[in-house]
């Protein structure tokens, strides 16, 4: 299953605060999946080099970036998620 | 009117003859001297060359003398990771409770930053010289990192649920925020700054009631310093924040600026309810970057006929990106300072292209000429053109009139304008004289127009 953090190239200021704060949280849930056993979980980061690539990105339906998808479905659209909320929607993910 | 003087009737919401004009030049002045973002960051003197460089290139009424919301948090111990063609950012943060590195320090070891605290020193010292060398000429932005942007750097994401699970430790570190800015922008102001804008992307993620709990107190509270030594701010927020750009009124900035997300005219009607300025918001990437300077004039046209020219700054959605093409924001620079058809015939390498205009005075008809990018993109240039077939088709001229829409997206469409006389964007001319420039006639004085045209004619 497949944890995606999709950027975009050349963001402004805002979006790059929030980008580097979505990668720590991708971080820190990856140490703690990791420590309570859970495995198969690939945590990906993709950067667009243009708004039109975005078109190509499956389960991206609102285009607001920076966004999180997880196993195709968007949960985050430009906003900022903490770690203790995407474990959630991974756990809810794998265990339905 | 000086392009500064223009710039602070705007920022106090007065009438202007034109709405402001304000680039946000941040790492975008490093590509304007020919250097990568990092060696701009950390260099008194590329800081001073890239802001005049822009100046002399966009011909502003302001320009920030930095963008770049690192500096406090650098200061106070934040770890940074440059980049070659963006600004630095925030690789940790020492409030983290969970980073045994580089985190587990309390509020009490942290202390108002000094001049001689990080990269402060240099700032300040391109901040004096940038407000020497053209700080009569026009307004000149002090950038703070705003309170809640600066905790959250401080803390990390563990702000979020420290608001909810310890409200009083919060409070606490946002006082704390609340004082660094306050000293950041006193320095600015001793530095020669105008304006201090608060900048506070972060709020876009946090509900009003957060907000208005853990925002509003402190944030008022630099204004209201600002305020105090005479010099006027501005609340920035990039990002979704619209449920919050009431509460941010509240907290009593001359001005309030935003990007593509949130609505301008939304933005707009809730300000002046507040009687604060607003500015804004030209699409950073899907126009400043990767647009065309057309699309350029087209998105700062739409902003300039929503925003108007009460208490309006004409400005992009944030830091321009690196890589912005310069002829882009020329572009937008020839719409602000009426000279579209000076760029664009600059732009076009018109040899070769030909239009021959009409013999208006022999012709047995009335010809209406209607300049504009396209209508079916650029709203007042939909809007002039819905007019124009409206007094045409109300008049019922039958075939004594014709009107033809001359889109400056194509070559042909430049050089008519250019032999019309034309600079401004949308224009009507009628039988070869011009008649309404970017204003849109009502539809009955316009078929009144075109009656007398015919008339002159002998044709009604």
């Amino acid at each position: 299953m497949k944890v995606q953090l999709i950027t975009l190239a050349n963001p402004c200021t805002a979006c790059l605060i929030t980008e580097n704060l979505l990668k720590e949280v991708f971080e820190k849930t990856q140490i703690s999946l990791k420590a309570r056993g859970v495995e198969n979980i690939e945590f990906e980061t993709v950067t667009l080099n243009h708004p039109q690539e975005i078109y190509n990105v499956e389960g991206l339906e609102v285009e607001k970036l920076p966004s999180v998808i997880i196993g195709g479905e968007q949960v985050t659209a430009g906003s900022l998620i903490h770690r203790r909320k995407l474990e959630q929607f991974i756990d809810n993910y794998i265990i339905p | 009117m000086s392009n500064k003087q223009l710039l602070i009737s705007a920022l106090k919401n007065e009438q202007t003859e034109r709405a402001a004009w304000v680039p946000f030049v941040g790492c975008h002045a490093a590509k304007l001297i020919g250097i990568d973002a990092e060696s701009y960051f950390k260099t008194k003197e590329h800081l001073v060359n890239g802001i005049i460089k822009a100046y002399e290139e966009y011909r502003p009424d302001g320009l920030p003398i930095l963008f770049d919301l690192q500096i406090e948090a650098e200061a106070l111990g934040c770890k940074l990771k440059y980049s070659h063609d963006n600004p630095p950012s925030v690789a940790t943060h020492p409030l983290d409770p969970f980073d045994s590195v580089n985190g587990g320090k309390t509020l009490d070891d942290l202390k108002i930053p000094t001049i001689n605290n990080g990269r402060y020193k240099i700032v300040m010292e391109a901040a004096k010289e940038i407000c020497a060398k053209i700080g009569d000429k026009i307004g000149l932005y002090g950038l703070i990192t705003g309170p809640f942007t600066l905790a959250l750097h401080l803390l990390g994401t563990e702000i979020f649920y420290q608001m909810e699970d310890e409200p009083e430790l919060t409070h606490e570190l946002m006082k704390f925020c609340e004082n660094v800015c306050i000293e950041t922008s006193r320095m600015y102001i001793e530095a020669g700054a105008d304006i201090i804008a608060a900048v506070d992307p972060m709020t876009s993620q946090i509900s009003p009631v957060h907000f208005a709990e853990f925002v509003a107190p402190y944030a008022t509270k630099v204004f209201e310093y600002v305020r105090e030594q005479g010099k006027l701010s501005s609340f920035f927020v990039c990002g979704d924040a619209k449920r919050n750009i009431e509460e941010m009124c509240k907290c009593k900035p001359d001005n309030i600026s935003i990007d593509e997300n949130i609505p301008l005219d939304y933005v707009k009607d809730i300000c002046q309810k507040y009687d604060i300025s607003f500015g804004g918001n030209i699409k950073l990437t899907v126009t400043m970057l990767f647009g065309s300077p057309t699309d350029n004039i087209n998105d700062a046209q739409n902003c300039l006929t929503i925003g108007g020219t009460k208490g309006f700054i004409l400005a992009p959605g944030c830091d321009m990106p690196f890589a912005t093409p310069i002829e882009n924001v020329r572009a937008v620079s020839s719409l602000v300072h009426g000279e579209i058809s000076d760029f664009l015939s600059d732009e076009s390498a018109l040899d070769g292209v030909e239009y021959n205009l009409p013999d208006y005075k022999n012709e047995k008809k009335v010809i209406i000429d209607v300049i504009t990018l396209d209508s079916s993109s650029c709203a007042p240039c939909q809007y002039m053109m819905e007019t124009v077939k409206s007094a045409v088709s109300s008049g019922n001229f039958g075939d004594k009139v014709e009107y033809i829409e001359h889109k400056v997206k194509e070559k042909e469409s430049v050089v008519c304008m250019i032999k019309l006389g034309v600079s401004n964007i949308p224009t009507i001319v009628i039988d070869g004289e011009i008649k309404y420039v970017s204003i849109i006639p009502e539809t009955s004085k316009l078929r009144d127009d075109i009656s007398l045209a015919l008339k002159a004619k002998n044709l009604l």
